[in-house]
C-alpha cells in the first residue's frame, strides 16, 4: 500500500481511499442492497414512439400470489408534472397515460421479488392507440405536430443566441468561407451497474439510495414531483455508486418518483432495478445534434468570422437549450474570431430523452469544429497543427461572459503533444488522404489531431449558483472529519479531496477523512458531482475549512493538529464541538476554462472498413495534479469514451424502436480494441502535465476531452 | 429479462455446490443462473450482475480454474465443480487482507467505480494461472470478456502486469 511518509500528499501517486472494499468485493452497491422487508417495482413500458393509452388491464395479475399492487397514471394524477432541469417546461410523468417514446412509463408492478415483479409487469394488458410520431428534430422543428401544448412548436427549453461584431459582413469579406453540416448520434454512458434506486416513505419521510450527481438538487426536484417538503426527502450516497457519466445529472421521472409512490402504497421499502436494456434505451443518451458550421479565413489561416446553427434533438424530455449553452461557450473561446454568430435551438422528438453526458456539449461542436479546421488546412495547404496555433486564444482573452483568462495551456498542448507524437507537418498522409500508400493487404494508416475545450464549473451556465461548503470537524482520537455534499462516483473525489484537506491541516491522509452523510447531515451544496466542478469549487471549500480548523485548533490548544495529542486533548477539558466551516464561490463569470490537443495513429483496413487506433497521445491542460493515479485513470476513461464516440457507438433506432439497446448490440471498445495511451508523468515537462501553472491551477480539473475524429457527417 | 431472484417453489431443483472450498447444498429454480445463487442463496455479492448475456464480465468467476460467466451458467449443471469468487481470492499478497492481484489494482490505480473490479480480478487470477508473465498483447487479448467502462482499461492492464511481475 502507499507508504505515509512526511511532505505534502498533492502531487503524490495515492491508492484511493474506498479501493480496499471495492477490490475486494465487499463494497455495497445499490444493486447490492437487500433488507428483510424490500420489495421490488418493475416498469411497464411504451411499445409505441408515442401513443394514449386506452386501457390498463392488471386484474389477473394482482390477484397473483406475491404481487403487492399495479400502479397507474391515475396513481400519480393530482402531482404536479415532472420537471427534469431547471428552466424545462415541466412535462414529464412519473408515469404517463400518453407515452412520448418507445420505453416511456406507463405503469408499474410491485411485488415480493424482482423476478414476480418483472413476469407480472410483462402480463400488463395496455390497450394504446398509436398515434403519429415525430421521429427527427428536422420534423419536431417543422412542428406539424406539436408534441405538448406547454412547448410551442415543440421547443425544448428557449433558444441560444450569441453574437459579436458582425458575422454575416465579415463572411462576405473573407478571402475564403467554408460551409460544412454535421450530425452526431446518440451516445449511451452504458454504465456496467444497472440503474437502481431504493426508496422508503414511512413516518413522513422518504429515504432515498440512488446513483445520483447532485443531491441536494436532486432531493429538491423529487420532492417538486412529488409535492412534499424538500426536508422531508432524505438523500442517502450508497457506500458505493457504478459510474454514471452524467445518466444521472439530472430526475428520471420513472425511476426515484415511481419507487417512492410505490413505497407509499405499499408502505414497504421498494427497490427498482432497471434491466440493462432498460438502462440504455429507457433513461438518456448524448443529445444528438445537427451541426451546420460556416467559417471564414483569410489565405494566411487567419480566422476572421465564424457562425454555427445547431438543432438539438432532445428527446421525450431532454434539455438541449443547457446542452447548446455549453456548446456556444466553447465555440465562440477556442479559436479567437471578431465576428460570431451562434444559434441553437432544441426540440422534442419521440425519441429516448437526451441528458447529460461526460462533457455535456463539449463532444458534438469540437467534434464538428475540429472536423472543419481539418478541411480548412487541407484546402489552404497549412499544416493542421499550425493552423490552430496561428487561431489559438491564450492568456488575456476574454470568455464569452466577460472573464479574462489569466490561465491557459492551449499552445503547450498543441506543442507538447506535436513533439511527443512525433508530428510531421507537411507529412503528405495528414493532408492529402487520397494520396496514402495502402499495403499489400489493403491496409493504410493515417494519422490526426484535434483540440477541445472545457469547463470546470457552471457559473454563468445555470440559475444555480455556483459555490460549495463543507464542514471540518477535529474528532476525539485527534482525526479530523470534512463532510462534503458531493458523491464520489468512481472519479475519486473522496481521495481527492482528503489529500487537498491533508495537506492544509498539516496531517498525514490517514488522519483525515472526508465523507458525504447524506442531505441530512452535511452542508447544502447546490450542484454536486456535476459539470467537472467537484475538485475546483469543492476542492477550494475543503482547502478553505481545513485551513480555518487548523487556526482553530492552533487558538484552543496551542499546537498544530499534527503535534495534538489525545492526551493534550483530554487535558483541555471539555470542549464545544471543534469545528469550522469551509466556503468557495468562484468570482469569475465564466467556468473555468481547460483544454487538450490529442493525436492519435489509426490503421485502416480497406477491404472490410476495420479501423484499428494504433496510438494515442493526450497532451491536457489539468492545471496542478493532485493525484496522478486519479488524473490519469480520468484521462485515459474519457479517451476510451471518445474513441468509442468516434468509432462505434451509437444507440440505433428503427421508426422510434430501438435496435441494439445491450451490450452485444451497442459496442463499447474492448481492451483489446483499445491502443496503449502515451503517459508521461515524470517531471512536469511531459504532455499530461500540460501548462497551467497560473492562478487556475491550483485546483486541477479532469480532462473533459475527447479526439473527435472520424465520425460520421453529412 | 434477466432476474437476480432465486423463489423456492415446489419446482426446485437440488444441487451441491463447492464455493471458496466451502459445499453449499442449494435448491433452486432450474433457470436460475449460478450469478443469482452466488447472490441471493449464498449472499456473496462481491460477483456482480451486469449486462445478462455473458459479454461484460462483471459476474466472472472461475469454474474449476478457468474464467466464467456466471450470468450464463445454470446453478443446478455446477454439480461437483469447484467455484472461486473474488471472495476467494484474497490473502496472498503483502496485506493479508488482499491478493497480488488486487493490490496491483491499488497501486496502479485501476480501481475507479470499482463495479467491474471484481471480475477482472478474477479473470486476471485465471490469466496468471495460465501464463504466469504475460505480455501486454496477450493481457489486451485475454480480457476481451470484460469491459470496465472508466479506465480505458490502461490501468488494469498496467495492474495485470504488475501482478504477473510478482508471480
Amino acid at each position: 500500500m502507499t507508504p505515509v511518509t512526511p511532505g505534502p500528499a498533492v502531487g503524490r501517486a495515492v491508492a484511493r481511499v474506498d479501493g480496499w472494499a471495492k477490490v475486494s468485493g465487499t463494497a455495497t452497491y445499490l444493486t447490492d442492497m437487500s433488507g428483510p422487508d424490500m420489495t421490488h417495482a418493475a416498469v411497464v413500458r411504451s411499445e409505441h414512439p408515442r401513443a394514449r393509452v386506452v386501457g390498463i388491464d392488471a386484474s389477473d395479475v394482482q390477484a397473483w400470489p406475491g404481487v403487492l399492487a399495479v400502479l397507474t397514471p391515475d396513481d400519480g394524477a393530482g402531482l404536479p408534472p415532472v420537471r427534469i432541469f431547471a428552466d424545462s417546461p415541466p412535462i414529464a410523468r412519473i408515469l404517463t397515460s400518453t407515452p412520448q417514446f418507445v420505453g416511456d412509463a406507463v405503469a408499474a408492478v410491485v411485488a415480493e421479488t424482482e423476478t414476480l415483479a418483472r413476469q407480472a409487469a410483462a402480463a400488463v394488458a395496455v390497450d394504446y392507440e398509436p398515434l403519429p410520431a415525430v421521429l427527427t428534430a428536422l420534423q419536431a422543428r417543422a412542428a406539424e405536430i406539436e408534441l405538448h401544448p406547454e412547448a410551442p412548436g415543440n421547443r425544448a427549453g428557449p433558444p441560444v443566441n450569441i453574437a459579436r461584431g458582425d458575422a454575416e459582413a465579415a463572411l462576405a469579406g473573407c478571402d475564403r468561407v467554408f460551409r460544412d453540416s454535421f450530425t452526431t448520434q446518440r451516445q449511451c454512458a452504458q454504465t456496467i451497474e444497472p440503474l437502481a434506486c431504493v426508496c422508503h416513505w414511512t413516518d413522513g419521510y422518504l429515504d432515498v439510495w440512488t446513483h445520483l450527481d447532485s443531491m441536494f438538487h436532486f432531493r429538491d426536484t423529487l420532492a417538486e414531483a412529488l409535492a412534499v417538503d424538500p426536508e422531508r426527502v432524505r438523500i442517502h450516497p450508497p457506500e458505493a455508486l457504478g459510474a454514471t457519466f452524467g445518466l444521472k445529472n439530472s430526475l428520471l421521472s420513472s425511476l426515484e418518483p415511481l419507487a417512492a409512490l410505490a413505497s407509499r402504497r405499499v408502505g414497504r421499502p421498494v427497490k427498482l432495478t432497471l434491466s440493462p436494456e432498460e438502462s440504455m434505451a429507457a433513461t438518456v443518451t448524448r443529445h444528438r445534434a445537427h451541426i451546420d458550421l460556416v467559417t471564414g479565413v483569410n489565405h494566411d489561416g487567419t480566422i476572421v468570422a465564424r457562425t454555427a446553427a445547431v438543432l438539438l434533438d432532445s428527446g421525450a424530455y431532454g434539455w438541449g437549450y443547457v446542452v447548446a449553452l455549453s456548446m456556444a461557450g466553447k465555440w465562440a473561446s477556442l479559436y479567437r474570431t471578431e465576428h460570431l454568430r451562434f444559434s441553437a435551438v432544441s426540440v422534442y422528438t419521440n425519441h429516448v430523452p437526451g441528458g447529460a453526458y461526460r462533457s455535456v456539449g463539449t463532444a458534438q461542436i469540437h467534434f464538428a469544429m475540429e472536423s472543419q479546421l481539418d478541411e480548412i488546412a487541407r484546402s489552404l495547404g497549412i499544416d493542421p497543427v499550425e493552423l490552430r496555433r496561428r487561431n489559438l486564444i491564450g492568456v488575456g482573452d476574454q470568455l464569452p461572459f466577460g472573464t479574462e483568462i489569466r490561465s491557459f495551456g492551449a499552445l503547450a498542448c498543441l506543442d507538447q503533444g506535436a513533439t511527443a507524437f512525433g508530428w510531421e507537418p507537411a507529412a503528405d498522409r495528414v493532408r492529402r488522404p487520397d494520396r496514402r500508400p495502402i499495403d499489400p493487404i489493403g491496409r493504410s494508416r493515417g494519422t490526426g489531431m484535434a483540440m477541445g475545450m472545457h469547463h470546470a464549473g457552471l457559473t454563468g451556465l445555470t440559475p444555480i449558483p455556483e459555490m460549495s461548503r463543507c464542514q471540518a470537524e477535529l474528532l476525539a482520537d485527534g482525526t479530523v472529519e470534512i463532510t462534503v455534499g458531493v458523491v464520489d462516483k468512481g472519479q475519486g473525489s473522496l481521495t481527492t479531496l482528503t489529500l487537498v484537506a491533508a495537506d492544509e491541516l498539516g496531517l498525514a491522509p490517514d488522519r483525515v477523512r472526508v465523507a458525504n452523510l447524506g442531505t441530512a447531515a452535511v452542508p447544502f451544496d447546490p450542484s454536486g458531482a456535476e459539470a467537472s466542478r467537484t475538485t475546483y469549487v469543492m476542492g477550494r471549500a475543503v482547502a478553505d475549512g481545513a485551513r480555518r480548523l487548523r487556526e482553530t485548533i492552533r487558538d484552543r490548544f496551542g499546537s498544530d493538529p499534527a503535534e495534538l495529542t489525545a492526551a493534550e486533548m483530554a487535558a483541555s477539558g471539555p470542549t464545544g464541538p471543534i469545528r469550522a466551516q469551509g466556503y468557495f464561490e468562484p468570482t469569475d463569470r465564466d467556468p473555468l476554462p481547460v483544454v487538450g490537443a490529442h493525436f492519435c495513429e489509426v490503421e485502416v483496413d480497406h477491404a472490410t472498413g476495420c479501423v484499428r487506433v494504433l496510438r494515442y497521445v493526450a497532451a491536457q491542460d489539468v492545471g496542478r495534479v493532485i493525484n496522478p493515479l486519479g488524473c490519469a485513470g480520468q484521462m485515459e476513461g474519457g479517451i476510451h469514451h471518445g474513441l468509442g464516440y468516434a468509432l462505434t457507438e451509437e444507440l440505433l433506432h428503427d421508426e422510434g424502436f430501438p435496435l441494439n439497446p445491450n451490450f452485444m448490440g451497442y459496442k463499447v471498445l474492448m481492451a483489446s480494441d483499445m491502443p496503449a495511451i502515451e503517459d508521461r508523468p515524470g517531471g512536469g515537462s511531459g504532455p499530461r502535465r500540460g501548462a497551467v501553472r497560473g492562478q487556475g491551477g491550483r485546483h486541477a480539473r479532469h480532462p473533459g476531452h475527447r479526439c473527435g475524429r472520424g465520425q460520421r457527417r453529412s | 429479462m434477466t432476474s437476480m431472484d432465486v423463489s423456492a417453489t415446489s419446482m426446485d431443483v437440488s444441487a451441491t455446490i463447492s464455493v471458496n472450498g466451502r459445499s453449499h447444498e442449494i435448491d433452486c429454480q432450474p433457470g436460475a443462473t449460478l450469478l443469482e445463487v452466488l447472490r441471493t442463496s449464498l449472499g456473496l455479492t462481491g460477483t456482480k450482475f451486469g449486462c445478462g448475456i455473458g459479454y461484460c464480465g462483471a459476474c466472472t468467476v472461475l469454474v474449476d480454474g478457468a474464467a466464467a460467466h456466471s450470468c450464463c451458467l445454470l446453478a443446478a449443471t455446477m454439480q461437483g465443480r469447484e467455484i472461486t469468487t473474488i471472495e476467494g481470492v484474497s490473502g496472498d499478497g503483502p496485506d493479508p487482507s488482499l491478493g497480488v492481484i488486487s493490490e496491483a489494482f491499488l497501486e496502479a490505480g485501476a480501481v475507479q467505480c470499482g463495479y467491474c473490479t471484481p471480475g477482472f480480478v478474477v479473470a486476471i487470477e485465471a490469466l496468471l494461472a495460465e501464463n504466469p508473465d504475460p505480455s501486454e498483447a496477450e493481457v489486451r487479448r485475454y480480457l476481451t470478456g470484460n469491459i470496465c467502462r472508466c479506465s480505458g482499461f490502461a490501468a488494469i492492464v498496467r495492474a495485470a502486469l504488475r501482478a504477473g511481475g510478482r508471480r
